[in-house]
């Protein structure tokens, strides 16, 4: 009996999963079962992610090992796809279509009515804000517009499971909270997510049940709590691209958070040792000191430090 | 308070609640939007000092539509992946070279007309066909084939845009046979209109305005050995771009060598060319709708069975192209 509620509440399961590209690993021998609500894939840049991601959804093949999303075997199983919505990490489109064109084009592609199409497609921009420019060209959208527009294709069917690859990466400060709000409420409607990123506050904002995978190994999945102690013992950097990083410097120097400030051709790079409280002010000084900011990133330098801890014990 | 966009409901609504305003240029100018406010106590929506919505769109989509029946679904994917496709090729940059070219080329019919190298009866016939046949065919044609048919799928590989179809409930045969039906149809529409503007120029010439009409046939077995080209071509074209990373190497090495070469040496060995079965088609088929058989060096069977050579040849392609691509990462 418990065994069948653990087997209805997984989402996926992987066995002996291995990628080799040629003679790079991208990832190495995971099994592993996620259960339902929204897990957490971290890992720096190049930790195998990406791949264990593309992977679940099919994009490639393994090398050796299984995994089964939703019990049902992902390669070549296009129909499980009316279930699973999938934001990939690349930055790729059609990009002389508008943001509405776009993910109607993609519904057309799954089988919908065009009108169906339209309507959900709307529907989905909506939600992430995009109504005023979704009959814009995407070329013409910034970077964290054109993250939306892929969050809003992976939606717009209201699947079951949504699987999102480094969706905040690069998206300005609303946009990041529209795709935040997004994943927030789909777990409340008792959906399922599996959202990776390299910046463990974002996922933490959403979720304590974190995979961490590093080099293609999984190295711990469970309580985001058990490693936060960890993060806080390292330096975490913050990159904010603005025109006014002198401005921003001077605001910023008198703030007991921050460890070191450099200067970069469009902005500041920030370190700080309380990253919460950091994150907690910056807008507030931002805005009292009327500085524009069109970006706001942190690069993954602090969780691979936490990540050698991990691995090599300090 | 951050606010990135101007007017609506929700600018009114922060009025109303007299929250502070700050100009698009103090937070980035137009391109960020929204509003957001630090929320201090935690107490909904995050922990304490998370960035969280105040106005604008929250949630997910409402449910969505349903999908409709499977017959119905699958004409819709093709829809779409069809016009896709034609969209895609039919904008491309490629296209409007090819269409510069294709229009300067109608400077050959004109040049014909202005001074005609012969007065016979049938010679302007006769250099609609070497224009068509020799130039379009076995020249332009093939390398406009070789050009699109191998960029049909590839071109969604290297754009990675791929994995937004890979992602959706649609079967790698489908993808393969409504992206291959697109280009038909995008590439025949491209050659359709200046073989007939060929052939508006050049028949009057024989029998004043009646000869347009008395020698379609020749307008018609160009067309058809058109089709027969690009269908046969692009779908060896699309193999080959499903099998090897760069196409575009063994796709010359087949066009000159194969196509040009082999195709005019003679012999039995040229038969076996896509060349000779298109020359086949259109001289056995002009042959055969004025009732003159067997007096003409191409071809010594029926049009239709050098036709059925073609849909054999692409039928074969697309099945290896699909058995290649079911297996294979496009990572």
């Amino acid at each position: 009996m418990d065994y069948e509620r653990v087997r209805n509440s997984r989402i996926l399961w992987a066995m002996g999963l291995s990628k080799w590209y040629g003679m790079v690993m991208g990832l190495n021998n995971v099994s592993i079962e996620l259960y339902q609500g929204v897990t957490g894939l971290i890992g720096p840049n190049g930790a195998g992610k990406s791949t264990f991601i593309k992977l679940m959804t099919g994009q490639i093949r393994p090398s050796k090992g299984e995994v089964f999303v939703l019990e049902q075997k992902v390669w070549n199983n296009p129909q499980l796809f009316e279930r699973i919505g999938y934001c990939p990490e690349q930055d790729s489109f059609y990009s002389w279509m508008t943001g509405l064109e776009f993910v109607s084009t993609l519904l057309r592609v799954s089988g919908y009515e065009k009108m169906d199409a339209e309507y959900m497609a709307e529907e989905s921009l909506r939600v992430l804000d995009m109504s005023d420019s979704m009959d814009r060209k995407i070329s013409g959208y910034s970077k964290g517009m054109r993250q939306r527009v892929k969050v809003a294709q992976a939606i717009a069917h209201d699947p079951d499971l949504l699987i999102l690859d480094e969706p905040l990466s690069g998206t300005d400060p609303v946009g990041r909270v529209r795709i935040m709000n997004v994943i927030k409420e789909m777990s409340r409607k008792g959906k399922n997510v599996i959202i990776s990123s390299h910046v463990l506050h974002d996922v933490e904002r959403l979720t304590r049940n974190v995979v961490l995978i590093n080099k293609g190994w999984i190295i711990a999945q469970g309580d985001v709590h058990a490693i936060r102690g960890l993060i806080d013992n390292h330096p975490h950097i913050v990159r904010v691209k603005t025109r006014e990083a002198r401005k921003l410097a001077k605001a910023l120097s008198g703030n007991e958070t921050v460890v070191s400030i450099a200067f970069e051709p469009d902005g500041l790079v920030v370190t700080t040792r309380k990253p919460d409280v950091f994150y907690a002010e910056l807008p507030k000084i931002l805005t009292e000191n009327e500085i524009p900011f069109t970006e706001l990133t942190s690069p993954d330098d602090n969780l691979d430090a936490v990540f050698k801890y991990l691995v090599e014990g300090g | 308070m951050v606010k990135g966009k101007k007017g609506g409901k929700a600018e009114e609504r922060m009025k109303e609640e007299g929250k502070e305003e700050v100009s698009e240029e103090a937070v980035g100018g137009k391109e960020e939007t929204g509003f957001v406010e630090l929320k201090e106590d935690g107490a909904a929506g995050g922990p304490a000092g998370a960035l969280v919505p105040v106005d604008g769109p929250t949630g997910t989509p409402a449910s969505a539509r349903p999908m409709p029946p499977k017959n119905r679904a699958i004409m819709n994917r093709g829809l779409a992946l069809t016009w896709l496709t034609m969209r895609t090729i039919l904008f491309d940059k490629k296209t409007i070279m090819v269409i510069i070219m294709l229009l300067a080329l109608l400077a050959i019919p004109a040049k014909w007309l202005n001074e005609p190298p012969s007065d016979k009866e049938g010679a302007a016939l006769e250099a609609f066909l070497m224009i068509i046949v020799i130039l379009y065919l076995q020249f332009i044609v093939l390398y406009v084939c070789l050009l699109y048919g191998s960029s049909v799928i590839t071109s969604e590989v290297e754009d990675r845009t791929l994995t937004y179809l890979l992602s959706r409930p649609i079967t790698k045969l489908e993808i393969i046979l409504f992206k291959y039906i697109g280009y038909v149809i995008s590439v025949f529409l491209l050659f359709a209109l200046p073989t007939v503007l060929n052939y508006l120029m050049l028949a009057p010439y024989e029998d004043g305005a009646s000869g347009i009409s008395s020698n379609a046939d020749f307008l018609a077995f160009c067309l058809g050995g058109m089709f027969m080209g690009i269908m046969a071509w692009g779908a060896f074209f699309m193999m080959l771009a499903t099998m090897v990373k760069n196409p575009l190497m063994p796709g010359l090495v087949y066009c000159l060598f194969w196509e040009s070469l082999i195709a005019n040496i003679g012999g039995n060995i040229s038969k076996m060319t896509l060349t000779y079965q298109i020359r086949t088609f259109i001289a056995r088929g002009i042959t055969e709708s004025r009732g003159a058989f067997g007096d003409n060096p191409w071809g010594d069977y029926p049009s239709w069975q050098a036709f059925m050579v073609a849909v054999v040849m692409a039928f074969v392609c697309l099945f290896l192209a699909w058995q290649v691509m079911k297996g294979k990462d496009f990572h």
